[in-house]
């Protein structure tokens, strides 16, 4: 019998979809009858999730406008 | 997805062919993305700039080495790792040795939280929510956080990320694993500790 810390060090490679079949269908078993690692399980979805949506890629104008100089002054040098 | 690898292609032929534009319209495409990458990775917005310049100076320079055997997008983001990496090798080495200690006396911390789980996503996403997001991660030892940038936020394969950080796959398995756990072990006291204050 497994212990739920066995189960929660699966779960990453669970939601890459890293897993066989026989391992995905025990957490799957695992996750819907243990409360406590469902939770974690949720938790870790929504931290993967909010971290694809939370960090801009927007930069300020004036770095990129720098950057573009830079290259124009460095690139065509060469 | 083929249609981008194809349109970069184009560019870096054209650049390669004298058209310095080409480079340019590369350069708009990926900027953004890059300066993320870099602004995450040293934690520091000027020095991420003086990093995204030598970027893609160091890609206009190698474009000739570029075999287009991975993306060109792949490629580009394992040059700004390089320079981003070369640079805290020399001037910060702490912040890169230590790492695996760091992470293994972090491994253990499991908390299930319905705080975190049930708080709606318009509160994480908010303002405040996208502060303590960029916190949790630079919190990170900075090996960590490049993986959790090039898989969960640059949405790289494991295998790509394990390319442009120079590693395995099993070691990029495992610290995207230990980073997700820590992202949430912080993202989870952070929402706990809101709630009780709330519920004062
Ligand atoms: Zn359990």
């Amino acid at each position: 019998m497994k212990k739920c810390k066995d189960f929660c060090d699966k779960l990453s490679d669970y939601l890459d979809k890293e897993l066989g079949e026989n391992e995905c269908v025990l957490i799957e078993e695992h996750l819907d009858s243990c409360a406590p690692c469902s939770l974690i399980f949720e938790g870790l979805k929504i931290a993967v999730l909010v971290c694809s949506e939370g960090i801009s890629d927007e930069m300020p104008d004036e770095v990129s406008a720098r950057l573009k100089e830079f290259l124009r002054n460095n690139c065509r040098a060469d | 997805m083929v249609f981008a690898m194809e349109e970069d292609l184009q560019y870096v032929r054209a650049t390669l062919g004298g058209d310095f534009d080409a480079f340019e319209r590369l350069v708009d495409k990926y900027q953004g993305k890059i300066f993320r990458h870099l602004r995450k990775m040293v934690s520091d917005s000027s020095l991420a700039e003086d990093l995204l310049q030598d970027t893609f100076l160091n890609a206009y320079r190698g474009l000739n080495g570029f075999s287009g055997a991975s993306s060109f997008s792949t490629w580009l983001f394992r040059i700004a790792t390089n320079v981003a990496l070369m640079y805290l090798r020399r001037d910060r080495p702490e912040t890169v040795e230590y790492d695996d200690k760091i992470m293994s006396e972090l491994a253990d911390v499991l908390t299930p939280s319905p705080e975190f789980v049930s708080t709606p996503l318009e509160v994480l996403l908010s303002q405040e929510g996208k502060v303590k997001i960029e916190q949790a991660i630079d919190k990170l030892p900075v090996l960590y956080r490049s993986v959790v940038i090039l898989r969960d936020v640059e949405g790289f394969s494991l295998e790509e990320v394990a390319n442009i950080v120079g590693a395995s796959i099993p070691a990029v398995k495992s610290r995207l694993h230990r980073a997700r756990h820590i992202v949430r072990e912080t993202l989870t006291s952070y929402y706990i500790e809101k709630g009780s204050s709330r519920n004062l």
